[in-house]
């Protein structure tokens, strides 16, 4: 089992070079709002659903691409660690 | 961007106990402001009188909530829902609309399998499409098919993409509350909520902070309602009325600036869902500082947006990503979106209006905008687009870059904005032709507005375009007025409103301003859709253009068949080109027309005068010829019947004989005059005009359209001087006719006083009125007069003849017919014989 903390660092890490190049990293907290905030769009929100199924070899349906699961790190990493 | 996402309570928030002191006052000050919305909702007659009892209704809903355990709230708000149905329809056609939908909600949850289900309701579904279309007849009220549709043309692919992956809870009061949604009733076009979304966001967050963004948003509703009856009533131009650059522009940016009228609306529905704790997301959030087409998509109706990416943008993306490459299948999935949005969109005006509507409109406009997304999609896919989690940097060269697309966008999407809502190419066609004609100063004008609006996008355009979190966010809320000033605002916005409304007693001293703060406060007709309303039952204009919420809200209850004439009889080799079946009898709306041997719409006459009568004859269109009352009723008969209660002797009586026919103008008036009044041995004869001069127009095109022969050679030569001839598009000819219309009526006017004076028939000219205010007459009456006075006609005046009428529109046979009742017809009776009097008298 993976530990949460690394599944957190790994996304964080993806968000940041992917979508915040240049951004303090200390200002992305694990319940910063991403889909609400606009930070994850649709095409953000696909490309992180890629990232993760690679990453950490599982898969996500269709109707979990959404602000229920993606909203947060810590939402995201919840969502992956359901399917460990 | 508030997607209504669970957030947690505010730091220092007050306990959620109703009775608490500061939340008792707090949700008296919302009450307060809440009841001021419903003011201004009657002030201003915003939306529908049904919209003022339904806003009633939720006010009261309001008060009671507060103080129902949270567990009771959505079966309250369910039970108002449906209560607001039986409130606006009848209490059959309510039955009906809820049976109905009970039955659609009942086949989602059958006890089968989830495709079994779908197959169900897409049964269902297919039933009442075959009803909707007409190809049998429901046994339920026509009123009901709009709001059916909108309730759950949409809803109902929602909910069972909901009920399949189990995302959100299902219980009846959800269901009732979710499919009939107050105040969805009033609104055939409503926002596509979400389900889960609608569950989800149910009282997340303090009551006082979703109410009063509610009041905030319900305010904003009512603002955008104004402007777009301001743009309505005083910036709208008939395309065909175009005659120079600024015209132009006036009619392509007002096209798209009408859609004021959808912001205005879904502001309200979805602050008036805010106060039943439905924390939803903002909708239409400046959509007019939009700087690229996906930043366009995202804020101009984020309900139908997310709607789109649940059921069709990541369900397609996620079939095509293993197939394709990642950026092939996000283009796919773009193009798949955006042909599906064409189908809904056709396929919601199929529910509301029951035509699917098929126009080359519609494939341009949204395959050019499927196109633009799509490279948008593409380009941000590929290059990302701006977005950051502390202050954003701005610079010179920033600022100016989203001014500057601001601007190309809007003139972007106000161009392909009007191509989609024009008639026809050749109205598009017009329009542009006249942009380059722009004067340097008004192209400077222009500038100067587009300008303002760059300045408007580089200042708080960026919001939506460039998502800014954490400290941006927190500078954000921080940012966002306090409970207590905001309710400072909304109040002293409402009271503003509220005074500026009572225009007759605070603006008495200047009448123009007066005038305009009444059209404002008013739900009345421009005087471009008056004029339309007016064409309608001669040209048979049914089609009303699918982007005119005003008219189509007229004749969304008008009965079929209202406009068809059945004693109308086609004479395409002469002119007039039509005329009346003769000894024929009709119904037509809502009476009978009764039409003599000899064509029209008048008791039997003998063609020879008897001995010792008087023979008055009346040229004129449907207003003398009587459509909509009987024909004991018309103003002539009841001005013969007086006649001779009054004046008649034993030597003398009277006869008036009604050649008027529907549609017809000067120009059939006069043919009618020399080709079949003159065989009655008339002693006078009355030429009633109304319109004359746009008639005049309409006539000659008309006539241009049908291929129809003018059978004056001096019109013809008129006509040629401005390059009218046969098979001209309509709206070239509507576009240059008004040139020569001034010499054409003239001259027509000319003919018939000679031709009576000719055939020893003493003639008077007069222009009767309508029973309404908004169409432009009074600047045609004065040209009109003068042109019937220099052709040597005496004018005898009945303009005031519903002077003493103060509620016109209690003198029409219909809310969306304006000929007048026979209550009208005995006021035009009136004027008549008092006009006439004198002369009959010398005689």
């Amino acid at each position: 089992m993976v530990p949460k903390e690394q599944v957190q660092a790994s996304v964080k890490q993806f968000i940041l070079s992917e979508f915040l190049p240049g951004e303090d990293a200390g200002e992305l907290e694990t319940t910063t709002p991403l889909v609400s905030a606009g930070i994850l769009d649709s095409i953000a929100t696909l490309k992180l659903v890629t990232f993760l199924e690679e990453q950490f070899s599982v898969q996500i349906d269709a109707h979990e691409a959404d602000v229920d699961h993606l909203n947060t790190v810590e939402d995201i990493s919840n969502l992956v660690l359901s399917k460990l | 961007m508030d997607t209504g996402s669970k957030t947690p309570p505010a730091a220092g928030s007050p306990p959620q106990s109703p009775w608490a002191l500061g939340n008792l006052l707090r949700f008296g000050l919302t009450a307060f402001q809440f009841g001021l919305l419903v003011l201004v909702v009657r002030a201003f007659q915003l939306e529908s009188r049904a919209f003022l009892h339904v806003m009633i209704l939720a006010w009261g809903g309001f008060v009671v909530t507060q103080f129902l355990p949270g567990r009771l709230r959505m079966p309250l708000f369910a039970c108002l829902s449906v209560i607001s149905v039986l409130v606006v329809l009848d209490l059959e056609a309510g039955s009906w609309l809820l049976g109905l939908g009970v039955l659609m909600i009942g086949a989602a949850h059958a006890p089968v399998g989830h495709g079994a289900r779908v197959a169900l309701v897409l049964a269902l579904g297919a039933g009442l499409a075959l009803l909707r279309a007409g190809v049998a007849e429901a046994p339920w009220p026509s009123a009901i098919w709009p709001i059916l549709g909108s309730m759950f043309m949409f809803r109902t692919m929602i909910y069972l993409y909901d009920l399949r992956h189990k995302s959100a809870p299902f219980n009846v009061w959800n269901a009732l509350g979710y499919f009939f949604m107050l105040p969805n009733v009033c609104f055939p076009l409503f926002p596509v909520v979400d389900y889960k979304t609608f569950c989800r966001s149910h009282d997340n967050d303090q009551s006082w902070l979703i109410h009063q963004k509610g009041v905030r948003w319900m305010l904003r509703g009512a603002a955008h309602l104004l402007l777009y009856r301001a743009i309505y009533q005083n910036f709208v131009l008939d395309p065909a009325q175009v005659a120079d650059g600024l015209d132009a522009v006036r009619v392509i940016w007002s096209t798209y600036l009408l859609y004021f009228r959808v912001s205005g609306a879904f502001h309200l529905i979805a602050g008036l869902l805010h106060m039943f704790g439905f924390n939803l997301p903002e909708t239409f959030h400046l959509w007019l500082l939009s700087n690229n087409f996906t930043d366009f998509w995202r804020r101009i109706n984020v309900y139908w947006k997310n709607f789109m990416q649940r059921v069709f943008f990541t369900p397609v993306h996620f079939m095509l990503r293993r197939r394709v490459s990642p950026t092939a299948a996000v283009v796919g999935a773009t193009l798949v979106t955006f042909i599906a949005t064409w189908f809904l969109h056709g396929y919601q005006w199929f529910w509301i209006r029951g035509v699917f509507p098929t126009s080359w409109q519609d494939a341009v406009f949204w395959s050019l905008l499927g196109l633009m997304i799509t490279i948008n999609v593409y380009w941000e896919s590929k290059h990302g687009r701006a977005r950051a989690l502390g202050k954003f940097k701005r610079t010179l060269a920033s600022e100016l870059g989203i001014g500057l697309r601001t601007i190309a966008m809007f003139i972007t999407i106000t161009m392909l904005w009007s191509m989609w809502t024009s008639g026809s190419w050749e109205q598009w066609e017009l329009v542009l032709g006249y942009l380059g004609e722009l004067t340097f100063v008004q192209g400077l004008g222009v500038a100067g507005a587009l300008s303002l609006l760059g300045v408007a996008g580089s200042l708080w355009g960026r919001s939506a375009s460039v998502a800014v979190v954490a400290g941006g966010l927190a500078r954000r809320e921080a940012s966002k007025p306090t409970f207590w000033r905001s309710s400072a605002l909304v109040c002293a916005s409402c009271g503003l409103l509220l005074t500026a409304g009572r225009s007759p007693l605070w603006f008495s001293f200047e009448p123009r301003l007066a005038e305009a703060v009444e059209r404002l406060a008013t739900n009345k007709l421009n005087a471009v859709d008056a004029g339309q309303l007016e064409r309608g039952y001669y040209e048979d204009l049914t089609d009303v253009n699918r982007f005119n919420s005003e008219l189509a809200a007229l004749y969304k209850d008008r009965p079929p068949g209202w406009n068809v004439n059945d004693a109308i009889r086609q004479t395409p080799d002469q002119y007039p080109p039509y005329d009346l079946h003769p000894s024929v009898e009709v119904e037509y709306k809502g009476s009978t027309l009764v039409i003599n041997r000899w064509g029209f719409r008048d008791r039997e006459y003998e063609k020879e005068k008897p001995p010792g009568v008087y023979r008055i004859g009346f040229l004129g269109s449907s207003h003398t010829a009587g459509i909509g009352v009987e024909n004991h009723e018309t103003y002539e008969n009841v001005f013969e019947d007086r006649l001779n209660a009054e004046l008649a002797t034993d030597e003398r009586r009277f006869e008036v004989l009604n050649f008027a026919i529907s549609g017809y103008g000067p120009l059939c008036r006069l043919a009618t005059l020399e080709t079949r009044a003159l065989e009655f041995d008339l002693d006078l004869m009355v030429n009633v005009g109304i319109d004359d001069l746009p008639w005049i127009t309409k006539e000659l095109a008309h006539a241009v359209d049908k291929e129809i022969d003018v059978p004056y050679a001096e019109l013809v030569e008129l006509m040629a001087e401005v390059e009218v001839h046969k098979g001209l598009p309509r709206v070239v000819a509507d576009n240059r006719l008004p040139r020569i219309a001034e010499r054409a009526l003239g001259w027509i006017y000319e003919r018939a006083a000679d031709v009576c004076e000719e055939n020893g028939v003493a003639t008077l000219m007069t222009f009767i009125p309508r029973p309404e205010e908004n169409v432009a007459r009074p600047e045609h009456l004065a040209t009109q007069l003068e042109l019937a006075r220099a052709a040597g006609y005496e004018v005898v005046d009945t303009a005031d003849a519903f002077a003493t009428e103060p509620d016109l529109p209690s003198l029409w046979i219909a809310p969306w017919d304006r000929h007048p009742t026979a209550r009208g017809h005995r006021m035009l009776a009136d004027a008549v014989f008092d006009a006439l009097l004198p002369h009959l008298r010398e005689d």
